[in-house]
């Protein structure tokens, strides 16, 4: 399987042996098995400069015994989509994503059910890593990574360089989509300096 | 990053590694983090926290200024500056001169901020400036993040900052202007421009910020 900032292709080694024999490296129209376009979205994208936002960082399978041919994917601007092969269909899997305020940690929400007028915000996702209960096989949530760990804002800067969002319930795993930054304690007895927040000299 | 198996996460960033203290899933929004160091005084675990050592871990080199063949400074994230005398071994921390810039470096508390070094350059149209001017990405305990630049003569007998520290301002160039210092301009920021300038009083002011984008 392969991302692209042009699609996402499912093809055989084979076609891709193929592909290079008989037709220069072009792999057939058929092995493009769906770009998660969303509703209203896509129009605009197409006004303004896309560069990577539609890249595919990052494929992970949903579940590799009960649904193996469902998988999920980062794409750089949008987060984290799910691809239901039983019905060919992608679903978003960003409801909500939320900035912590560093020094403060109060909530900064930086997406909450539109997507278009946060194109700006913490938007450069570059992976997921699932999350089991601890030494369990048993899906518990998901991390979403950021390019960027620090986001400028009104009065300071925000943690949005790692989310993390449960699981929808424990029979279906794909992630609920509240994604939460992890920030940094205040508590600077308990806690040394943020991940993303160089320790001054003492 | 690695995932431990109890959940805790590790990570890179900004030239360190981190270690989250508890495991990731019990996440309130107030994550505790520890940055990984290496140990450098055997003795000390026994009456001091582990960040104090010095001596960190995946340190990683922003900058170098070669002033001349043998003179070349150094500035690292999350690190000081440091300077050879001999361009090869000698690295020393400029505010240290006989501290060996070593990975066990353990030197001495300082008021004056110089970690996250963006840049290390020298007046670009008055060669009679002998001065190094750093670009400092951090600074020191409530100003943690502050950007500002400092002027060091060659010899680190004479440091001190210029101009205010700017909140979330990382330098990004120091323009030189053939009026001396009383005109010299330097920038501020990656995502906020914040244009500074001297007055004839001889005290640094922001003038403006504009956002880029």
């Amino acid at each position: 399987m392969l991302g692209t900032d042009s699609g996402l292709y499912k093809f055989t080694l084979q076609q891709a042996i193929d592909a290079v024999a008989n037709s220069g490296g072009v792999l057939p129209s058929s092995t493009q098995i769906g770009w998660p376009y969303l509703s209203g979205v896509i129009d605009s994208y197409d006004t303004i400069d896309k560069g990577n936002l539609l890249a595919v960082t990052d494929i992970m399978r949903y579940n590799s015994l009960q649904a193996p041919n469902d998988f999920m994917i980062t794409i750089y601007g949008l987060g984290v989509f799910y691809w239901d092969n039983s019905t060919g269909t992608w679903q978003w899997q960003m409801n909500k994503l939320e900035g912590r305020q560093q020094g403060n940690n109060s909530t900064i929400i930086f997406y909450d059910g539109n997507l278009i007028n946060n194109l700006d915000h913490a938007n450069n996702f570059t992976r997921i890593l699932p999350v089991n209960y601890a030494g369990t096989t048993t899906r518990q949530g998901y991390l979403l990574f950021n390019e960027e760990p620090l986001k400028e804002i009104t009065n300071g800067k925000a943690y949005i360089g790692i989310f993390y969002s449960p699981v929808i319930s424990n029979v279906d795993i794909r992630p609920k989509g509240d994604w939460v930054a992890l920030s940094a304690s205040t508590n600077m007895i308990n806690n040394d300096y943020g991940w993303n927040t160089t320790r001054p000299l003492q | 990053m690695l995932l431990l198996p109890d959940n805790r996460l590790i990570v890179g960033a900004s030239g360190n590694i981190f270690v989250t203290k508890d495991p990731i899933t019990n996440n309130t929004g107030t994550v505790k983090w520890q940055q990984v160091y290496t140990s450098t005084v055997a003795s000390s675990i026994l009456d001091l926290p582990e960040y104090q050592h010095r001596g960190y871990v995946n340190t990683a080199n922003k900058t170098i200024y070669p002033a001349t063949d043998n003179e070349i400074w150094i500035g690292q994230a999350d690190r000081l500056v440091f300077k050879s005398d001999d361009g090869v071994n000698g690295f020393y921390d400029i505010e240290n001169p006989a501290t060996p810039y070593t990975i066990t470096y353990t030197g001495t508390n300082s008021n004056i901020p110089k970690t996250d070094c963006w840049f290390i350059t020298n007046n670009k149209v008055d060669a009679a400036d002998q001065n190094v001017y750093i670009g400092i990405g951090e600074g020191f305990a409530t100003n943690v993040g502050n950007g500002h630049v400092m002027q060091v003569n060659k010899n680190q007998t004479n440091i001190f900052q210029l101009g205010d520290q700017i909140l979330g301002g990382d330098p990004v160039k120091i323009m030189f202007t053939k009026n001396g210092l009383s005109s010299q301009k330097y920038l501020l920021s990656n995502d906020l421009i914040t244009l500074n300038h001297r007055k004839e009083s001889g005290v640094y002011k922001a003038v403006y910020g504009r956002p880029i984008h």
